[in-house]
This record gives C-alpha cells, structure tokens and sequence, in this order.
C-alpha cells in the first residue's frame, strides 16, 4: 500500500495554518503517532506500522470550549478533560480501507460467506473502484440492508467492518437508550456522555469506521428521538460540522464514517430518511448456501475456542440438516451448547439438541 | 575550547594513576585557599605570596574545567528533557512552561547555558521524546523518528518558553545577540 502520513501542514489550509507554532504542529505530528500506532495495534499485521497509513483531520485543533459557558466546576473540570484528551490524541484520524485490488479482493469474500447479499456486495464493490481511482478509501457508504428476521443482514455489516479491517459498532435502535448512545445525552444532564460517534472519532483510531444501525425500523421514541441524529449523520455536508448533545461547542467531521443499516421493514421508515440510504434487499440464503453458513460458523467457534485439534473440522450432513431446523442464530446457540457440553463430557462427539427449551425458545429477532 | 578534551584526558590519567591521594588532594587545595582568604582578610602579602604559590594550578584549573563541563552537561541535558515536556504536553502549554520557569529562575546560569547549549539540547531532545513515546507503547517507524528530529531541530527558546517568561528573562540586548549569533 504506497500510503503516507498526512500531516497537519499539509491538509491545513494556508489560512488555518497563519498563527500556528512550530511546537503545534510538532504536537500534531506526535499525537497522530499515538492515533496511528494505536491503530496499528488493534489492528494487528494487517495494517502498515505507525507513520506510513494516511489520516485526515476530524476536527478543528484550534477548537476550545466557549468561555462562560462552562459556569459550575463539574462542568470546568470536564472541559478541561476533554481538551487534554483532543490535545492528546489530536485531530488527526486514521483513513482505513484505502482501496487497491486487495480491498477488493477481501470484499469479495462476501460472495462466498454471504451469497444472499450480491446486491449490496457489487455496490461496495463499485464504490471501491470509484475510490480507487480517487487514490481514496472507502468512505461514507451508507447502506440499508432489509430483509426477514434471521437471513445475516447483521453480519454482513459486521463481516464486511472486518474485510475492510475498520473498526465496527453495533447500535441497536431498538433499545431505549439508542438517542443518547448515537449523538450523546444533553449537556444539561450532570452525567451527560458523548455517544458513540463522538467517541469512535475522537477516543478511536479510524476517521471512517463502520457503524451498524440494527432494526433501524424498530427505534423507540421513548426516551428521544434515535434518528433525529440520523438526518444530519446521512448527508455528508451536515456530517462534516456534526455536533454531539453533550458538546455542542466542538463540531466534528463524521462525514466519513460509514453507515450500515438493517431493517425488516424499510417501509417503516420515513421516506426522508430511507432516501438518505443506498437500499439493498438480503434475500433468505438457498439450503446450499445456508449449509455452507453453517459450515462456516462452526468453524468460527472452533478457532474461537482453539478446539480445531478437538473435534471434526466438518459437520456430518445429518448435522447440518438438523440445524436447517432454525434459524442461523439457533444454529450458533446449537452450537455452542454442543462444544461446551462435549467439553465436559470429555467427548469429540457433538450431540445436536434442537428441542432444548433453554436453546431455542425465542422466535426469530435477527441473525446472530 | 579545542584544546579542554586533551587537558581532561591528561589529567584525567594523572588523576586517576593518583586516585588513593585525590580526595586529600582536593581537601588540601580547599584547606590551602582558606588559608590564602584568612592571609587576603589580614593584608599579610608575604603569606599571600607563599600561599598561593603553593595552590596546585592544574588541579584546580581541572576543578573549574570539570565544573564547567558538568554544568554545561546539565544544562544540556535538562533543556532536552523541558523540550520533550513541552513537545508532549497535553495541558495546554501549562505545565510544560512552569517548569521552563522553575528551571530558568533556578541559578542565574541556566537561561545563558540554554541559549549556548541550545542545539546540543535539540539534538539530544529528539532522543528523549523517542524514547518517552516507546515507553508508552507507540510504536514509530524510522522515516517518523528522522521526522520529528527534524522539527525539533527547527525549535527555538522562544517556541517553548511562555511568552512573558521569554520576554522577562531574555532582555532585549541578550535576544539581539541571540539573532546576530
């Protein structure tokens, strides 16, 4: 990968650069070693080592919190937490999944593990060629993946996070505190936190990460409104100056992130909001491609757990067509409770219990 | 300046051939200018004569020299570990620059040691950060190390100081100097 750092001289403006000092921009230049170190780190070998992966700017360094606004010490001392940690990590952020012809080989795996998704996998694919030519990295996919319960709309998200080697979250929607957990609670709350946006660009490595919005079409109005956020995160111009609730003084550029959502139901809706999304449907896999899934999701447990040298690397066709019974979530519960079960009875033997309640009681909700 | 490491060397070797005496040596030299002080306070000139021609000149001309160079070591020394201060530090410029000011208000000789010490300073700073970061767990290429080496080279006093310490302690006349150098 011919990648190099893209230091704060050269992405500044001339103009935002007037005024800055030789020991800024030298400060710059060591936080974006921490940032992409640490990247490299949780990446493991698949990234190149700290100092040749290019980075772009997340947020304004020059950015302080308004005076005044800050009046009780709480609210001081978080401030002052705040910006030594920006000073810290700087704003400079990782780019990741530049795209070359090894990208795209890797997103191609998708056809192999996920055969049920080939719309959404030509999409990316083709958003990758585009970058390519751009010398860019995949950014800013947003993509809306619908379909009945339990066909892998989910892990596709999260398998392709994994190929691209982004970091990956998963926000359910569905839960009470989805408003808070995506653009932060309101700054007048004494515990308010910054959400997950917030967090993944600043406390994060990446300037694109790869966030799964799941059962975007059951959000909970309850305590807030989960896709009030969503607007502005959606369309790249708004992305670019979003705004956490929990510091609304600080604008970041999230416009790079990219957005995986899954639904059941894309009807549900609101089309303002649906047409912000490129809309793929994930079809249910055929018996062929769900025994492979199967398959494959053995083996996952088996390397999970370090038990390949234990049991058969392969499931006995019997084996398969009895998980064929549920949905593919049943199948990794199944199991999972056949592996430990074996391991305690000291056996290489997995015995496939369908009908245990405490296994499958639940109706299908989702993928794994 | 030149000619110093040999003189250090030279006597270095006659020192260290006469270890066993040169603690009693010093203390004698110590013992021999109180002497000359007390003959100075009663104006006896013949005692001042004989005294001071007693004084061993080497040793103390090598006393002043290690002095000198130990100082000068320090000074150096210190203002690499200030610089990485301020280069790594998170809290704005403030802590880095109370301890610039600690440092500088210290002993009268160190803004002068860290204007002529300055370079060596930058050169061995560039280490200490490197260092500090490995420390931490970053990891840094070569090409990143030669990098920051650079931008370090290209710091001045004036880069680190705050503002008001700079203006206080380096007077107009001692900040042409430091331009017409």
């Amino acid at each position: 990968m011919s990648t190099h750092v893209v230091l704060p001289q050269v992405i500044a403006p001339d103009a935002e650069r007037a005024g800055v000092s030789k020991l800024t921009e030298l400060q710059a230049r060591v936080a974006a070693l921490r940032v992409q170190s640490q990247a490299a780190q949780d990446d493991g070998a698949t990234l190149p080592v700290a100092g040749q992966l290019p980075m772009v700017t997340v947020f304004n360094p020059a950015i302080k919190p308004p005076e005044g606004m800050s009046s009780d010490r709480d609210s001081t001392k978080r401030d002052e937490r705040i910006m030594t940690l920006l000073r810290e990590r700087g704003a400079l952020r990782v780019l990741g999944a530049v795209a070359s012809p090894m990208l795209a080989g890797a997103i191609s795996e998708l056809y192999d593990s996920h055969p049920n998704s080939s719309g959404a996998i030509d999409y990316i694919l083709g958003e990758e060629v585009l970058a390519r030519r751009q010398g860019n990295a995949l950014c800013g996919l947003r993509l809306l993946l619908h379909g009945s319960a339990g066909v892998g709309k989910t892990d596709v998200a999260l398998t392709l996070a994994k190929l691209l080697a982004l970091p990956g979250e998963v926000i359910s929607l569905s839960s009470a505190q989805a408003a808070a957990a995506l653009a932060g609670s309101e700054q007048y709350w004494s515990n308010t936190q910054p959400g997950a946006i917030w967090k993944q660009l600043i406390q994060g490595t990446h300037a694109n990460p790869l966030f799964v919005l799941d059962e975007i079409d059951k959000t909970s109005n309850q305590w807030g409104d989960p896709l009030g956020a969503l607007y502005q995160l959606l369309e790249s111009r708004t992305a670019a100056v979003f705004c956490d609730k929990s510091l609304p003084w600080m604008p970041v550029d999230a416009s790079k992130i990219n957005f995986v959502a899954t639904a059941n139901d894309p009807e549900a809706l609101h089309p303002a909001l649906r047409s912000r999304f490129v809309e793929f449907e994930v079809t249910s896999p055929s018996e062929g491609a769900l025994r492979q899934l199967i398959q494959r999701l053995y083996i996952n447990l088996l390397t999970e757990f370090d038990l390949i040298d234990r049991f058969p690397t392969e499931l006995s066709v019997v084996q398969t067509t009895v998980l064929l019974g549920g949905s593919i979530r049943d199948a990794k519960r199944i199991l999972r409770a056949a592996l430990g079960q074996a391991l305690r009875d000291n056996s290489n033997e997995l015995t496939l219990k369908m009908a245990t309640p405490q296994i499958v009681t639940r109706q299908r909700i989702g993928f794994l | 300046m030149s000619q110093k490491p040999a003189l250090l060397q030279h006597h270095y070797h006659d020192w260290h051939l006469l270890r066993e005496r040169f603690m009693e040596k010093l203390a004698e030299q110590s013992q021999q200018l109180r002497l000359i002080e007390s003959a100075l306070l009663q104006e006896d000139q013949s005692e001042i004569i004989t005294k001071v021609g007693e004084l061993d000149l080497e040793l103390l001309r090598y006393a002043c020299y290690s002095m000198e160079s130990r100082i000068t070591e320090a000074a150096r020394l210190d203002c690499a570990h200030l610089i990485a201060d301020s280069v790594l530090d998170v809290s704005g410029g403030e802590v880095s620059g109370k301890r610039w000011e600690n440092w500088m208000s210290a002993a009268a000789c160190w803004p002068q040691l860290a204007q002529e010490q300055w370079n060596y300073a930058l050169d061995k700073a560039s280490d200490v950060i490197i260092e500090r970061l490995e420390s931490a767990g970053v990891s840094i290429d070569a090409n990143s190390v030669k990098e920051i080496g650079r931008e370090v080279a290209d710091l001045e006093l004036r880069d680190v100081l705050p503002p008001e310490t700079y203006s206080r302690i380096f007077t107009e006349e001692t900040r042409e100097e430091d331009v017409s150098e």
